[in-house]
């Protein structure tokens, strides 16, 4: 069984003026692939740390 | 920076990452790094205080750059569940990633083989409960896929295909069907209870994969999952690897995308060891048959639903 759903997050956490990605696509620093919006980062040791974010509508 | 030796007894390489020695081992829910961070909280390796799916570098990597990589991946932000328990379009999503990740790694000169894998259980080794996977970029083909190549030049055509077709026909080791996705216990399986989830079609990776296959192989996955924590009521032990097309660069190597269990469990309580016989002779010897294991486990998926 599933667990339920989880509470989604707005917007690609903390990602300031281009963490909201407008209809017409995403914004500077993010980038689409299937139905996942992607946004970069680099962590403070330079590793690299994705966040993947399901663009579709739960159900 | 981790060492490749060439054991020549073996015709393998083995990977020396003495920095490993130091990674996190076991920590409180409280000093999860895989959670996220929360206000007034120590900081995680994920600096959000919620998230869906996200992939890192590992801070304690067996490959680094330019010699490969090594890549965790959190399913959830939540510390407690599995594969088998997430949202299904979580679990979707994921098979999305793992194909986006397939294709960025893969893309790179130096990485001839992407490894998306799970370990669960302290019993196989997990140093971390929160629900995560793993990726390697190996910087060389490693012993499995070339054994499944060679599999391949062996039969003359794709072995999966030919192994699907076989466990069709005979149907006693068979857990779950659909249209796309097939579950069986192989005929030869190694642990007791391996399970392995292919693609009824040729398909040499994610990337081969219509989007409803996709959906079709995170629910199956699921179901096995769901169906192992049945079997013996308890969260079950498994290594989870999912093999597909060998990236070596300027190579034409084929595969078929399948996902192999390697569940240690031979009992609710007794574990397989591999020991003198696996380990000295690479012959693995078995206590339960697979026609057995997947009448157990075909009735587990039933209840677990």
């Amino acid at each position: 069984m599933s667990d339920g759903p989880e509470a989604r997050p707005a917007a690609l956490p903390d990602a300031g003026a281009h963490g909201d990605a407008p209809a017409d696509g995403p914004s500077a620093g993010t980038q689409r692939y299937g139905p996942l919006l992607i946004e970069r980062r680099s962590k403070d040791d330079g590793r690299e740390l994705i966040f993947f974010l399901d663009t579709r509508e739960p159900g | 920076m981790s060492e490749l030796r060439f054991n020549e007894l073996r015709g393998e390489e083995v990977v020396y990452a003495i920095h490993r020695q130091e990674r996190t081992f076991l920590p409180t829910r409280e000093h999860c790094p895989l959670c996220p961070t929360r206000p007034g909280g120590p900081p995680t390796e994920i600096p959000a205080e919620s998230f869906e799916i996200v992939v890192f570098e590992n801070r304690f990597p067996a490959f680094e750059e330019p010699h490969g990589t090594a890549e965790v991946v959190v399913y959830t932000d939540r510390h407690e569940g599995s594969l088998g328990a997430l949202p299904p379009m979580r679990a979707e999503a994921l098979m999305w990633v793992w194909r986006q990740r397939y294709e960025e790694l893969g893309a790179r000169e130096e990485i001839d083989y992407v490894y998306v894998f799970e370990n669960r259980g302290v019993e196989v080794g997990v140093t971390l409960h929160h629900p995560h996977g793993q990726i390697y970029g190996y910087p060389f083909l490693p012993p499995v896929p070339s054994l499944e190549l060679a599999a391949d030049a062996r039969l003359g055509s794709c072995a999966v295909c030919r192994l699907n077709a076989d466990e069709l026909a005979d149907g006693r080791r068979i857990i779950h069907e659909d249209g796309g996705v097939l579950a069986f216990v192989p005929r030869a399986a190694r642990w007791p209870y391996e399970v392995h989830v292919a693609m009824r079609e040729h398909r040499p990776s994610l990337s081969d994969c219509e989007p409803a296959e996709l959906r079709l192989l995170a629910g199956t996955l699921q179901r096995v999952v769901r169906g192992f924590d049945t079997l013996f009521a308890r969260p079950f032990p498994y290594v989870m690897a999912v093999h597909q097309r060998p990236t070596r660069s300027g190579a034409r190597l084929d595969g078929h995308l399948h996902v192999e269990f390697y569940p240690p469990l031979r009992t609710a309580d007794k574990l397989k060891y591999p020991a003198g016989s696996e380990q000295g002779a690479g012959t693995f010897i078995s206590d339960v048959l697979p026609e057995e294991s997947a009448e157990h486990l075909r009735e587990a998926l039933s209840r677990a639903g």
